[in-house]
């Protein structure tokens, strides 16, 4: 991994259009700016992670639970089906 | 033809029981590298649908439209999500969220919606900054499941007015 020091104010660029800034140091936490072009995603990497085992394990979901869910969400759910066809 | 009726015909594409091949660019966080997933309707799982992967057919995630589990969502996307799925995805694309069984109930990932644009077929499961959306919203618990019954309102996804 490329280490390198910053002061807070200057920043780095990541090729031509990202652009990491130091804002604020204090005590043990660091405020980055951030400018980077629309398809480039900027996500915390823990939460990513975070959604990444949510989604390793929803996969993991026994077929047979999911039906039983199912069944208690149309039991409770009055109109039945999925409603995102019913425009306002 | 009305841009609504257009919206209408786009959307009961994605409800139609046959399959659907969404492509997500960027694949899903932790199945990065798959691309294809597709929206599939079972009887005996209705109302919920299933997200699966057209490289790895085994592999399938329970998803659901949120309007059948909260009221007041999706939250505002941000804007860089509709330049990637595609000029006018703002207003037509949906929103679905990836369901968990819990050992009591399920939850529902509300940090991390998947937005679907019906016309250009493009997806993104989209990482919110905010953080009073919660990774694993609980409903359906015995006790409560009678309180979440859904609204019946499903708004389209739209884009956030900051970034």
């Amino acid at each position: 991994m490329l280490v390198l020091s910053r002061k807070i104010g200057q920043s780095l660029l990541i090729g031509n259009d990202i652009r990491i800034k130091v804002v604020e140091i204090r005590g043990q936490q660091v405020r980055l700016g951030l400018e980077a072009p629309d398809d480039v995603p900027v996500v915390r990497e823990e939460l990513h992670r975070e959604v990444a085992d949510n989604n390793l394990r929803a996969t993991a979901a026994d077929p047979a639970a999911v039906a039983d869910l199912a069944a208690r969400l149309r039991r409770h759910a009055p109109r039945g089906g999925s409603s995102n066809g019913d425009d306002r | 033809m009305s841009p609504t009726v257009a919206d209408r015909e786009c959307r009961s594409a994605l409800q139609r029981s046959a399959p659907t091949v969404v492509y997500f660019d960027r694949g899903l966080p932790g199945y990065d590298g798959l691309r294809r997933w597709e929206l599939v309707e079972r009887d005996e799982t209705r109302p919920l649908r299933w997200l699966r992967s057209v490289e790895q057919p085994q592999l399938a995630l329970p998803v659901a439209d949120p309007a059948l589990l909260l009221a007041g969502y999706p939250p505002a996307i941000p804007s860089g999500v509709w330049s990637r799925l595609g000029e006018g995805s703002e207003g037509r694309s949906l929103c679905l969220v990836v369901v968990q069984l819990e050992a009591e109930g399920a939850s529902a990932n509300l940090r991390a919606p998947l937005v679907i644009d019906p016309q250009t077929m493009r997806g993104e499961q989209v990482i919110l900054d905010d953080g009073d959306w919660p990774v694993r919203f609980e409903f359906a618990r015995p006790e409560q499941a009678a309180a979440h019954s859904g609204t019946g309102r499903s708004p389209a996804c739209s884009s956030s007015a900051a970034r």
